[in-house]
């Protein structure tokens, strides 16, 4: 098969069926790799060169084509059709045969480098770990059966931050590999192995990229797919093994100009998405609300007291006012548990949000709290708390805050029912077994 | 051109190229001295020199064979000790015995070079420890394999684990459990395995699963440290042997691949020429077969069929599985209203399928640092579901009997191990049980409980139009 080039160093005599397949390849591999699609550059020049966000970069790397607002697999679907189409019609509209070696020497260069592009910019978020931050206070408070399966997933993760960066590690060094030819079968053996688990975690736990690191696979295997019948030949028939020779040359100077500038600009493109990502890590990681919470408020609190309209309501895990316990988080967020209904966010908190209600990790797929994001003012002493779940955005407390002493806290004031609520709560100090650990002994 | 005609245009001379048949080549010094070192070292890590590892094979019941029993066949290297120490159990010191062979390796090899001037290649022996390595690797493999593929070594979860925070599991149960609720992943991570042990098995995908054995045992020994998991060593051990069986054919696919040479394996493989050579490798082979895959598969398929070993075999009350509220609390004839911070009052209970309870109360406990590992006999000690958590959360096996309305419930915390409640309980309705009885502090008790129609988001997916249920 010409597709392995085991020609030996001379050119390959491609047959009609090979050609025809390479046809399809290279026509079906453009649509998804390289980005034809509008909306790609709409992105591109509305994103601020000035302010360079990472997530602006981030997006651009997890480029694929969507046509008329189909989702997932579907996209794929058409472009297979568009590429099925176009084998056929090149074959009558070609006046002269390309060069089939060239052909499928450019197709592995475009992908070699959109795969490199799509890995390296998940290894970034995962070597400073933003992809799975570390389990909020009130996530900690949560039961584990009330978590939908991704967020489980991302905080096993997020547990053990170290570990998360070594995954990002291993991602970008299988996305340096790709950068030369000659490595390239080991950067796609590693990618097969870890996004191809990737892919399957995905699945089992519906972590919402199941299309894209499906996506990234596919062309992974297409890639490493070249070197197959060579590695079979040593390691398993274990006979002489004829190298592939082949070398590009490139005669023409101009092009010689394009490719090196190309390169530049694919260097800069990492090393720009490396910075950006960094700095998002330390300035205010993406899924995490940025402002700060009320000073020496960070805690697990138990309501002692709650008044709704002036009537005590005593501790209680049925009456659906009566708050149960509340969290204060280091970031300006408060969870409260209380006895009412949750229509849950089904989102996985992934995206880029400026404002910090609209940041959702901490809320999105997770029953048993409420989540609310905060202003508050230090003069006046109030606090306004707003729902931060879509399904349940009416929800608003507009508060006044005491803190007579540094383990209590006393809101007074109204809900968006003109109710009015009252609640002292206590701050408890105890010891979580994921901060303890099982080297020493415990008591808890 | 298809790869036949290249061949025969190309290497139609050197094809047939026997790699046994040519002469062997001559070693450098310190490729002998290195192999004489990690002969050693290897043959200590894999060939069991202890004699109850051969004893262990006539005292098994094979008539009735049990998983329990498998565990030991797998093999293990030579413990010459332990160190009881936290670096001993989590840390480095736990790599002692790898140490210890190691330094035996360096003197064994040092004397074994001063006497030995004549040999010019150990291709022989290399093959065989080769050999040895691979098998060790597959044969402490299957547990593993096996107990995924029937998905009982990450048993399902139970309901006190649904209804425990997060907060309140150590990273290992964290890191064991995140696989019991997706149970299709788990048989797929246990075919992975068994391809790993598939490709060891034959010499031409030996090099393949050696790679394999690395990237992913290798990554579970990684996740075995940050998590505390406990079982790095053990897990570590295949990725060190995967990258001695992988070791020779990196500089030929290097050669290959990225210096676009042409190369050929010269990695010498034992004939096995003579009839008794020929009769002894079919019957390891056959042996390694019928022990390692097909009776390890059959026990661990019927062990996750009838007696799941890290959950208790007793099962619980009919129709009792399920989460319940306290609505009625009494010491000693006083009632307790409920309360969030009462040190004495259960706040949930919960059921399981099997013999367990647990209750949650506001206090503080001491907890026992196991992992809920193991293949224990008695339901007591099966403690996958209770081991790793705190938080005020207390897990009691119990014994009912059904005649007389009684349960006995026994601590599972072996901290706590002498603790017993001797209760009567009544079933007024489908979901309401009325406790009553002593507790472990001999006070009287009265205990209301009502099931919960509960809906766990964690199974019933972010696609469903869930209403989660306070």
């Amino acid at each position: 098969m010409s597709f392995f080039n085991i020609s030996n160093g001379r050119s390959s005599e491609w047959k009609r069926y090979e050609k025809a397949a390479l046809r399809f390849f290279f026509i079906y591999f453009i649509i998804q790799a390289v980005p034809l699609d509008w909306k790609f550059y709409r992105h591109l020049f509305s994103t601020d060169l000035l302010h360079l966000n990472f997530y602006g970069l981030f997006s651009l790397s997890k480029y694929a084509p969507q046509f008329f607002g189909i989702t997932g697999f579907g996209n794929w679907l058409v472009a297979a059709a568009i590429a099925a189409m176009g084998t056929v019609v090149w074959q009558f509209v070609q006046k002269r045969e390309p060069d089939y070696d060239a052909l499928h020497y450019w197709l592995r260069v475009i992908l070699r480098y959109r795969l490199a592009i799509g890995i390296i910019a998940y290894g970034l978020i995962k070597l400073f770990p933003l992809q799975m931050p570390y389990p909020s206070l009130s996530n900690l408070h949560t039961n584990y059966g009330d978590f939908f399966a991704w967020k489980i997933y991302f905080h096993t993760i997020g547990i053990t931050q170290g570990y998360e960066t070594f995954l990002g590690f291993v991602e970008i060094l299988a996305g340096v590999l790709l950068f030369f030819r000659q490595t390239t079968t080991f950067g796609t053996g590693i990618i097969l192995g870890f996004t191809g688990n990737v892919l399957a975690a995905n699945f089992a736990y519906d972590a919402g990229e199941q299309v894209y690191s499906a996506y990234l696979v596919v062309i992974a295997l297409f890639l490493f797919a070249y070197d197959v019948p060579r590695l079979y030949n040593l390691l398993v028939q274990q006979q002489y093994t004829i190298a592939n020779k082949f070398v590009p040359v490139f005669r023409d100077n101009n092009l010689k100009k394009v490719r090196i500038a190309l390169r530049a600009a694919f260097v800069l493109f990492v090393v720009l998405l490396g910075f950006s990502t960094y700095a998002n890590y330390t300035s205010g990681p993406y899924k995490l609300p940025r402002t700060p919470g009320l000073k020496g408020s960070y805690g697990y609190y138990n309501v002692k007291q709650f008044k709704l309209n002036g009537e005590t309501i005593p501790y209680s895990v049925t009456d659906p006012n009566r708050w149960q316990n509340v969290v204060f988080e280091k970031w300006a967020t408060i969870s409260i548990k209380i006895a009412k209904p949750i229509k849950p966010d089904s989102d996985t908190g992934g995206g880029y949000y400026l404002n910090d209600i609209d940041r959702n990790f901490e809320s999105a797929g997770v029953g048993g709290r409420r989540y609310f994001a905060y202003t508050h003012d230090t003069v006046a002493k109030t606090i306004v708390l707003k729902n931060k779940n879509k399904n349940h955005a009416e929800e608003t407390f507009n508060l006044t805050y005491t803190q007579p002493n540094d383990s209590t806290i006393i809101l007074k004031g109204f809900n968006e029912k003109k109710d009015s609520v009252y609640a002292e709560l206590n701050r408890i100090t105890r010891k979580y077994m994921l901060f303890e650990g099982r080297r020493k002994p415990v008591k808890l | 051109m298809a790869i036949a005609d290249v061949f025969e245009a190309e290497v139609s001379t050197r094809r047939n190229q026997n790699i046994t048949t040519a002469p062997a080549k001559v070693w450098k010094g310190y490729e002998k001295v290195a192999f004489r070192i990690l002969f050693i070292f290897f043959f200590l890590l894999t060939v069991p020199v202890d004699p109850e590892y051969y004893t262990q094979w006539f005292n098994i019941d094979w008539t009735n064979p049990h998983i329990r029993d498998l565990g030991g066949l797998g093999g293990y290297g030579y413990r010459f000790t332990t160190i009881k120490t936290e670096s001993g159990i989590f840390g480095l010191a736990s790599y002692v015995n790898w140490g210890i062979a190691l330094l035996i390796g360096i003197a064994g090899g040092l004397v074994w070079t001063l006497i030995d001037h004549k040999a010019t290649n150990y291709r022989v022996l290399y093959y065989f420890i080769t050999v040895a390595v691979t098998y060790a690797m597959i044969t402490r493999l299957q547990g593993l394999t096996f107990s995924k593929i029937f998905p009982s070594q990450m048993p399902p979860l139970a309901e006190t684990q649904l209804n425990t925070p997060l907060g309140d599991f150590v990273a290992q149960k964290l890191y064991w459990i995140q696989l019991s609720l997706v149970p299709k992943y788990e048989v797929f991570l246990g075919f992975a395995e068994l391809l790993v042990m598939g490709l060891l098995f034959f010499r031409g995908t030996r090099a393949l699963g050696g790679a394999l054995a690395i990237a992913m045992i290798g990554n579970i020994a990684i996740s075995n440290h940050v998590y505390d998991g406990g079982v790095h060593v053990l897990a570590s051990f295949y990725a060190l042997g995967g990258a001695f069986v992988l070791w020779p054919y990196l500089r030929p696919i290097w050669n290959l691949l990225v210096n676009q040479k042409d190369e050929v394996l010269t990695i010498y493989q034992f004939p096995f020429k003579k009839p008794w050579q020929k009769a002894i490798r079919i019957g390891l082979k056959g042996f390694t077969v019928a022990i390692y895959f097909v009776l390890s598969a059959y026990l661990h398929y019927d062990n996750y069929e009838h007696d799941s070993y890290k959950v208790p075999a007793r099962s619980g009350l009919t129709n009792s599985k399920g989460f319940y509220r306290v609505t009625e609390f009494k010491v000693n004839g006083e009632v307790i209203p409920y309360s969030s911070l009462d040190s004495l009052r259960w706040q949930d209970v919960t059921f399981e399928r099997w013999s367990t309870i647990s209750y949650t109360v506001f206090n503080t406990f001491n907890i026992h640092g196991e992992a809920g590992r193991g293949k224990q006999f008695k339901d007591v000690d099966r403690t996958y579901e209770s081991a790793g958590t705190g938080g005020g959360r207390r897990h009691y096996y119990y014994e009912a009997d059904t005649v007389k309305h009684t349960l006995t419930l026994f601590n599972k915390n072996k901290k706590y191990v002498n603790e017993r409640l001797h209760l009567h309980y009544q079933r007024p309705s489908a979901t309401r049980f009325i406790l009553t009885g002593t507790d472990q502090y001999q006070n009287n008790i009265y205990v209301v409980l009502d099931k919960q129609d509960k809906k766990y988001p964690l199974y019933e997916g972010r696609h469903a139009a869930l209403t989660y249920q306070p």
